[in-house]
């Protein structure tokens, strides 16, 4: 591949592909996935993933894999207890990825004096991701293609509604908001839920952007044959049922004043 | 001693929460706050609240906890610079670029640090208290066993939500008004889509939460280190401040006095519950909540028209009290009357005044003011309400 990109599959990848590090999400630690592996099965090439709010239980647990994880190439996680567990931990590369909070260059940059890259977040847009990766290009990386995760509870949203309604159990759902029409997958762990857009995110313009590299996560993609799928989005080959998400969508906070105001 | 922390959406709302007995309140500045659509504080108005409070031995605190984009960046130094000069007594915060240049500029700002940075685990509270927090807010999502264990391992000051709304997403992790309303979550704009309907097919979707409730398990929060109690609700109205927030100060004091009975908590769950628009629940702290936490097909939010009048004035000579009425209530209405140095207790309205001393039969023009006589002895910012329960 001509970019450096980390790429989170739909199995466990034997084979090397240049330019290319795989990530994988771990079960017990990672939500709203429909494929999660064990640490057991990854090996010094890869990359852990954990997205997951971790809780005292799980912190005990993970702290319990602590020698397994350095073993690992890296890890990228959501809660700072992560990297207070492996900060003296000079072998493993620890990535911070908050969906939401990783929205500025001061934050950025701070974050940058604990961790060793960090991934944007994806309510950003493209303007705003250009002028944070250029204050180290080299320490950040772009999520440019894969789901858009919107909401993240605790709850058992799926479970609890199908309880309520007497449906069979499922740990997914698809939902509509019924004035814009807007469709939405929740997808459920015994830990909790993640509401996504129905469609994906597809943001090959940041490639344009010098980064540290770029996040795909194939995770939603069914019988692919990852070499050809990677050279074919390279090539910038159309892809379907995609959304640009925020990169052009500059959200507000304040409304504007009433008129009688 | 544990803090009780109550909302102040503005300057009144701050005084009533004094009154009515909480040890320190939460206020939004104008930017830099997650309530934008808020009245909130300017700084000359924070100054205000902050000299208030400390001539009374209490506490303010300022959210300073939006997730910065850049176009926050600039004036943020200066903001918090003024934010010290106020004197206020901490800022809570989440995002870490904030907690950096108070580090940096040295700033003379305690940090507490906000439920939005979603703490449930002793390293990740380890991490922020590196960083110079003194204080965290917990996630809503904490459970006993999550207080104990960072409690024990940080010996940090810990903050819990006691009451009040829920988020159904950890707060801070969620985007949906940025989606379906443009209005940004994690900046003050939420537009609580997590109480819309959706659809699933043919039936109705819902992920709202019930509000979080917890009164029967104060005793134990107190037993697990929990030094702050927190309200939820900068936009709620002073009635609701007052009502919870009494109630609140009343069970902590009996709970340090080891005077605290069944009956009491069992009427403290009866005043709020018909003080709020939505039923609650403890939500997170012994369990993970079930669909019984959540609402599904359809629920009703009643406007609460309980709170009839503010006492302005009373006389205790001639025993007539002054009110500015706030919901319509008539002649033979049993009514109650509280505030945090009366006892609550029933009257009957008999006779009612307009402010000229006419009789008049109804008070049904909100903000009127009027009289009634026979009254046992209340004080000015009492509030009279409907009859709710007995004891």
């Amino acid at each position: 591949m001509k970019n450096k990109y980390f790429v989170i599959p739909t199995q466990i990848m034997k084979e090397k592909i240049p330019n290319v590090h795989f990530v994988y999400p771990l079960t017990s630690f990672s939500v709203g996935f429909s494929h999660t592996y064990e640490l057991e099965d990854l090996t010094e090439n890869d990359y852990g993933y954990i997205n997951k709010i971790l809780d005292s239980k799980d912190i005990e647990k993970l702290k319990a894999k602590k020698e397994k994880l350095k073993h690992l190439k890296g890890i990228i996680f959501e809660d700072f207890g992560v990297y207070q567990l492996l900060k003296n931990e000079n072998t493993i590369e620890k990535i911070f990825f908050a969906s939401h909070a990783n929205c500025s260059r001061l934050t950025v940059a701070s974050l940058l004096k604990y961790m060793d890259k960090v991934i944007l977040s994806l309510d950003i847009t493209v303007e705003e991701i250009k002028e944070i990766t250029n204050i180290d290009p080299e320490r950040i990386i772009l999520y440019t293609f894969g789901p858009m995760p919107y909401l993240y509870s605790r709850r058992t949203l799926v479970r609890n509604y199908e309880i309520t309604l007497g449906k069979k159990i499922t740990k997914e759902l698809e939902i509509t908001e019924p004035i814009t029409k807007k469709n939405f997958i929740l997808k459920e762990s015994d830990d909790g839920t993640i509401c996504f857009d129905e469609k994906m995110l597809e943001a090959r313009e940041l490639e344009k952007i010098k980064a540290y590299a770029y996040f795909l996560n194939l995770d939603w993609l069914k019988e692919i044959d990852l070499p050809s799928w990677l050279k074919d989005f390279e090539e910038g080959k159309p892809l379907l049922n995609t959304t640009t998400g925020f990169l052009h969508q500059k959200t507000i906070y304040q409304l504007p004043p009433r008129k009688e105001d | 001693m544990v803090e009780l922390l109550a909302p102040a959406g503005d300057l009144e709302k701050l005084k009533f929460a004094f009154h009515y007995g909480a040890d320190a309140v939460y206020i939004g500045g104008v930017n830099y706050s997650l309530r934008a659509n808020a009245k909130n504080f300017t700084l000359e108005s924070i100054k205000e609240g902050v000299t208030y409070a400390h001539e009374r031995g209490k506490k303010v605190y300022v959210t300073v906890n939006i997730i910065l984009h850049n176009e926050e960046e600039d004036g943020l130094l200066e903001y918090l610079q003024k934010l010290s000069e106020t004197k206020v007594d901490a800022v809570i915060v989440s995002d870490i670029a904030v907690i950096e240049m108070i580090r940096k500029y040295k700033i003379p700002l305690e940090v507490h640090l906000s439920t939005q940075a979603s703490v449930l685990n002793a390293e990740s509270a380890k991490f922020y208290k590196e960083l110079g927090v003194k204080r965290i807010v917990l996630a809503r999502e904490a459970n006993k066993e999550d207080i104990k264990k960072i409690k024990e391992e940080t010996g940090l000051e810990l903050e819990c939500f006691v009451h009040g709304a829920m988020c159904t997403s950890f707060s801070g992790r969620c985007v949906m008004s940025n989606v379906l309303t443009n209005r940004d979550a994690n900046r003050g704009g939420c537009a609580q889509i997590c109480r819309w309907l959706f659809e699933d097919q043919n039936d109705t979707f819902s992920m709202t939460s019930k509000d979080l409730n917890m009164i029967e398990h104060l005793k134990e929060m107190i037993s697990l280190g929990v030094n702050s109690f927190k309200v939820e609700g900068r936009m709620r109205g002073i009635y609701y401040i007052a009502t919870v927030i009494l109630t609140y100060r009343r069970l902590i004091d009996k709970i340090l006095n080891d005077t605290l009975t069944e009956e009491d908590v069992s009427y403290a769950l009866k005043i709020l519950n018909r003080c709020a628009n939505r039923d609650s629940a403890p939500q997170f702290f012994e369990k993970l909540p079930t669909e019984k936490e959540q609402y599904f097909l359809g629920r009703e939010e009643v406007s609460n028209q309980d709170f009839l009048g503010l006492v302005l004035e009373y006389d205790e000579q001639t025993k007539t009290v002054v009110l500015e009425e706030r919901n319509y209530f008539k002649r033979g209405d049993i009514v109650e009357f509280f505030g945090p140095n009366t006892k609550t207790f029933t009257y009957q309205i008999n006779q009612i005044y307009d402010e000229e001393g006419k009789k008049i039969e109804v008070a049904n023009h909100p903000g009127m003011i009027i009289k009634l006589c026979d009254i046992p002895k209340v004080e000015a910012y009492d509030m009279m309400r409907i009859k709710i329960v007995d004891k």
